[in-house]
């Protein structure tokens, strides 16, 4: 092919690209409503607020993030008597900015045996005495870690741990 | 002369006596067990506390809505579940609190099928970081006001998981209503609890 045709060809390619690019801008931008229908004044161009799953679940997650507690105790407590004192090893790590309470119940007869006051984030219980008398023996029970707010003591929610509590005597 | 030799030796044996009766005295004291002797040691061992150590939610908020195209109906925050001990423990949860007294002839469903004014809902584990369950198999679905102690989750080791909250709801439940569902996850050791 000759040069002076490639160049013919080229030319009339540029042309034919300009003419789809503003037949396409027209009908674009040209593009009116149906005058016979009657669109509403109040309408906001955009989506609903709330309804963006997004966003909603994010809200959610902040939620869910903000109630979350760290805690350690001590799965197999062994108390000497039923008076004594036991290793319960309870903690409120310093990184949960809530207080916690800890209530102890025993599975089988649900009766509470241990209550603790409220523990600051960074304190722990090292060896307590429980609140009632158990014989000896071994017993299932949940311990439930309430958490509040630090700042205003609002309860937040509570989970639990299972542990075992031995009194030799 | 052989005087002074004789006196020197004396003194020398009994310089050696003492040192090694006082040699003696001393390894007993210590209880070091010499080289080629015998000897008593006392070995003392103490049980450490298995200590259970995680980082959960107390409270699990969501949203419902027939408005999603999906099988899976509610909008779930990530619940995540962190082990920081060095046991496996699973997750229970050992009873959900239902309060649907805001909803208008709307009763709950245990078992994941709904009729037009039913509720259900349940918790999964995550399939796919940080996307939400769109169907609901292998769903535990929570029953409302109840003794459960359903597993949902198992964690070995210093693991990390997540769950989420999933559930349906029947056609005629209005949309525009609050329910509480408040369940009470249980930690445990795994092969203690049960």
């Amino acid at each position: 092919m000759s040069k002076g045709k490639k160049q013919l060809l080229a030319t009339a390619g540029i042309f034919l690209l300009l003419a789809l690019t503003v037949l396409i801008c027209y009908l674009i931008f040209t593009k009116k409503d149906n005058p016979n229908l009657l669109y509403d004044d109040n309408a906001t161009v955009g989506v609903l607020p709330g309804i963006d799953m997004d966003e909603r679940r994010k809200e959610l997650q902040d939620a869910l993030d903000r109630s979350m507690i760290a805690f350690s105790i001590n799965t197999s407590p062994v108390f000497l008597n039923g008076t004594s004192k036991g290793n319960l090893l309870i903690e409120n790590p310093g990184n949960n900015a809530k207080l916690l309470k800890v209530n102890i119940m025993i599975d089988d007869t649900e009766e509470e045996v241990y209550a603790s006051n409220y523990l600051k984030p960074g304190t722990y219980i090292d060896s307590v005495a429980l609140d009632k008398v158990l014989e000896k023996g071994t017993y299932n029970a949940t311990a439930y870690f309430s958490a509040y707010d630090e700042a205003d003591g609002t309860y937040i929610g509570q989970t639990g741990a299972k542990i075992t509590i031995t009194v030799q005597n | 002369m052989k005087k002074k030799l004789l006196f020197l030796q004396l003194v020398l044996m009994v310089s050696l006596l003492f040192s090694t009766v006082s040699y003696a005295a001393d390894a007993d004291s210590s209880r070091d067990i010499p080289i080629g002797g015998s000897g008593q040691m006392e070995m003392v061992g103490n049980i450490e506390p298995t200590i259970l150590s995680v980082t959960m939610p107390t409270f699990v908020p969501f949203n419902i809505s027939n408005s999603l195209s999906t099988q899976n109906k509610v909008i779930s925050p990530r619940i995540k579940m962190k082990n920081n001990s060095n046991i496996p423990v699973r997750i229970d949860v050992a009873y959900t609190k239902v309060d649907l007294s805001k909803l208008k002839n709307v009763s709950w469903s245990d078992t994941g099928t709904v009729n037009a004014n039913q509720i259900a809902i349940g918790l999964k584990q995550e399939e796919a970081l940080d996307e939400m369950p769109t169907s609901l198999s292998q769903t535990r679905w929570l029953k409302s006001n109840q003794q459960q102690d359903m597993n949902v989750l198992m964690l070995g080791a210093n693991q990390e998981d997540a769950l989420y909250v999933v559930g349906t709801l029947g056609q005629n439940v209005s949309d525009s209503g609050t329910f509480n569902v408040t369940p009470t996850f249980v930690v445990g050791q795994v092969s203690t609890a049960k």
